[in-house]
């Protein structure tokens, strides 16, 4: 436990949910590493612990039981405005569902994480522009969500998540609601962020997808069972 | 607070559209209907007050007791004209005197009008008398102690035709069957009563309305450097040793300006509280109002906040943005009722004015009551938005996002 080169670290996390008088063990004393610059694949069946456990690596939620470490920082017992703060630093997330909010252009979307890092107006519409053109999406900046293809949207997501530099990519099933051909030009763009240094973690039960990673998590009833 | 969290606030807002217009109707119209309510309570107390500080601080009235009314509108037990002088020797008095009103028949060829009729004295104690009768002469002259068959009247005799015609200076009208002649006419006053009246020469009064000895109202001076309380006292006690009658049980009242007033004042008050607190209760329906759709707009943005957590908003700025949106709610609705109630209130004022020749109801358009109608439906807003602000606030993101 004196690794001091991780980047994220779990040591025997518990999550357990109270539900009335019933329980429910969703992570039952998982532990796992990840090093800058990986590219790791968390896979398992549904209901294996695998939103859980990206709940837990992304600072969304804290364990019942056992540790976090963020860049060996504990962070299980942090508050929560606390790890709202590592999220907007170190946390970029892309979800299936791009999640974006439909009220906001692209440009506002992406310049959103910005907001809350104290960034100028000017310079979150400047990076905002400059990272949309990274994923190819220069001409559709003022665009609403709606108006955007599936695959255009989680480009922005993607962007958005580029938003505040973070050290790590986490993303739940990115490729899930889009088609094979848009699912390979995604991965191509987190492999090439990847390759520029950006720590990525995706969460999937698709094969295709967890190929493209370096190393892959299998997750089962709450326990890692092969890394 | 964050600039950007005003415009997110506001841009947000203007994203509901017609539910945030119908959200800040339920504020706009209790707050109009406060502000017009103040607006015109005050205005009009305002006015009131005017004309009583135009009648001077040191003057008595000493009229028969009666109910709530205008000055001489009672008839049980008149003041003799002896009275007077006995008011008069009082320690403390300066001077007294009494003139005389009463309702009237008017009348120009075959055009009769039932109209107010004041006889004032034209020589000793006219000046007194005058100082009290606060009109002003418009056109022609004053009533001088030699008229006999004399009257000044009303502006309405001349600008419209209250007796069938436009009176010039030196028409002549009937009054009570009797003629007089056109002198003079009193600036416009401001109430229908008051310029129709006619003013004629007391010792004419008493001839026509065969009122020989009594008066309906003594007006005494009082020497300045004396307590105006004391003297009415002693001006009681006086009269109620001539009448013969028991503390207390007088039939008559000697009043200070300030009393008429605070009579008047606590009546306007109790009235302005009253529909206040009617007005009120529709500002807090809108508070509610607010609080709903806030609830509403937490419920249906749980995924929107989850985002926004996801990527680095705290509870303090959520809690921030949604009270900031709360508070936009109450005060746009704040700022266009405090402009429909002004609104109102001038329109009142305008229409009275104009269509009833009434010009003591005013609008009162101070900034303090814009200002703290403006400020009062903010609070309000912002208030009714921190419990849907909270539950917004403290939504967990892991839970939020997937919604």
């Amino acid at each position: 436990m004196t690794d001091t080169s991780t980047l994220i670290r779990l040591e025997d996390v518990e999550k357990i949910y109270q539900m009335g008088d019933v329980t429910a063990s969703a992570l039952a004393g998982a532990s796992l590493s990840i090093y800058p610059k990986e590219f790791v694949a968390i896979m398992g069946p549904s209901g294996s612990g695998k939103s859980t456990l990206m709940n837990m690596v992304g600072c969304l939620d804290t364990p019942t039981g056992g540790k976090i470490f963020l860049e060996q920082q504990d962070i299980s017992k942090l508050g929560e405005s606390r790890l709202a703060q590592l999220r907007g630093q170190k946390i970029g997330f892309v979800f299936q569902q791009f999640n974006l909010i439909g009220t906001l252009t692209a440009l506002e979307n992406v310049a959103l994480p910005m907001l809350f890092q104290s960034v100028s107006q000017h310079e979150r519409r400047r990076r905002a522009a400059e990272l949309l053109e990274l994923v190819d999406l220069s001409e559709r900046l003022h665009h609403r969500p709606s108006e955007l293809s599936g695959g255009q949207q989680q480009r922005v997501a993607l962007a958005r998540a580029l938003a505040n530099d973070p050290e790590v990519i986490l993303a739940d099933e990115p490729t899930g609601n889009l088609d094979s051909k848009t699912e390979e030009a995604i991965m191509a763009l987190f492999q090439k962020l990847n390759k520029d240094g950006t720590t990525i973690i995706i969460v999937t039960h698709e094969k295709t997808v967890a190929r493209h990673a370096q190393r892959i998590i299998h997750i089962q009833d709450g326990v890692i069972v092969g890394a | 607070m964050r600039r950007d969290y005003w415009y997110m606030a506001a841009y947000n807002v203007s994203q509901r559209g017609v539910r945030s217009w119908l959200t800040m109707v339920g504020i706009f119209i209790g707050v109009a209907a406060i502000v017009g309510l103040m607006s015109l309570s005050q205005g009009l107390s305002g006015a009131v007050q005017e004309q009583f500080e135009e009648v001077g601080v040191d003057k008595l009235f000493i009229q028969p007791k009666g109910g709530f009314g205008p000055p001489g509108s009672d008839t049980s037990a008149p003041l003799a004209s002896r009275e007077v002088d006995i008011v008069e020797r009082v320690r403390g008095v300066d001077e007294a005197s009494g003139f005389l009103n009463g309702a009237g028949k008017v009348q120009v060829d075959d055009t009769t009008q039932f109209v107010f009729v004041a006889g004032i004295p034209t020589g000793e104690g006219n000046q007194l008398v005058r100082e009290a009768y606060t009109f002003d002469i418009g056109v022609g002259r004053e009533l001088r102690s030699r008229d006999r068959f004399q009257a000044v009247l009303g502006i309405d005799y001349r600008q419209n035709q209250v007796l069938g015609e436009r009176l010039q200076l030196r028409d002549s009208i009937q009054v009570n069957g009797e003629r007089v002649r056109v002198v003079g006419f009193w600036e416009r006053i401001g109430n229908p009563s008051d310029d129709r009246s006619v003013t004629i020469p007391k010792e004419t009064f008493r001839q026509i309305f065969d009122q020989p000895n009594t008066e309906d109202v003594v007006i005494a001076r009082i020497d300045s450097g004396t307590d105006i309380r004391d003297v009415a006292e002693r001006i009681e006690r006086e009269l109620r040793q001539h009448r013969g009658q028991e503390e207390g049980k007088e039939d008559f009242v000697v009043e200070t300006p300030e009393e008429v007033l605070s009579s008047f004042t606590a009546i306007l008050d109790i009235v302005q509280i009253a529909l206040i607190g009617i007005a009120s209760i529709s500002v807090i329906v809108g508070g509610v109002g607010i609080t709903n759709t806030m609830y509403t707009a937490v419920l249906e943005r749980t995924r929107e906040i989850g985002i926004m957590k996801a990527v680095g908003a705290r509870n303090s700025d959520i809690l921030s943005l949604f009270m900031l949106e709360s508070a936009f709610l109450g005060t746009i609705g704040g700022i266009v009722g405090a402009s429909v109630g002004i609104g109102f209130a001038v329109g009142v004022e305008s229409i009275v004015a104009k269509g009833f020749n009434i010009t003591l109801v005013q609008a009162y358009t101070g900034l303090d009551l814009i200002i703290g109608a403006v400020a009062f439906a903010a609070i309000l807003g912002t208030f009714a938005g921190l419990f849907p602000a909270r539950n917004a606030a403290q939504l967990q993101p892991a839970v939020a996002v997937r919604q």
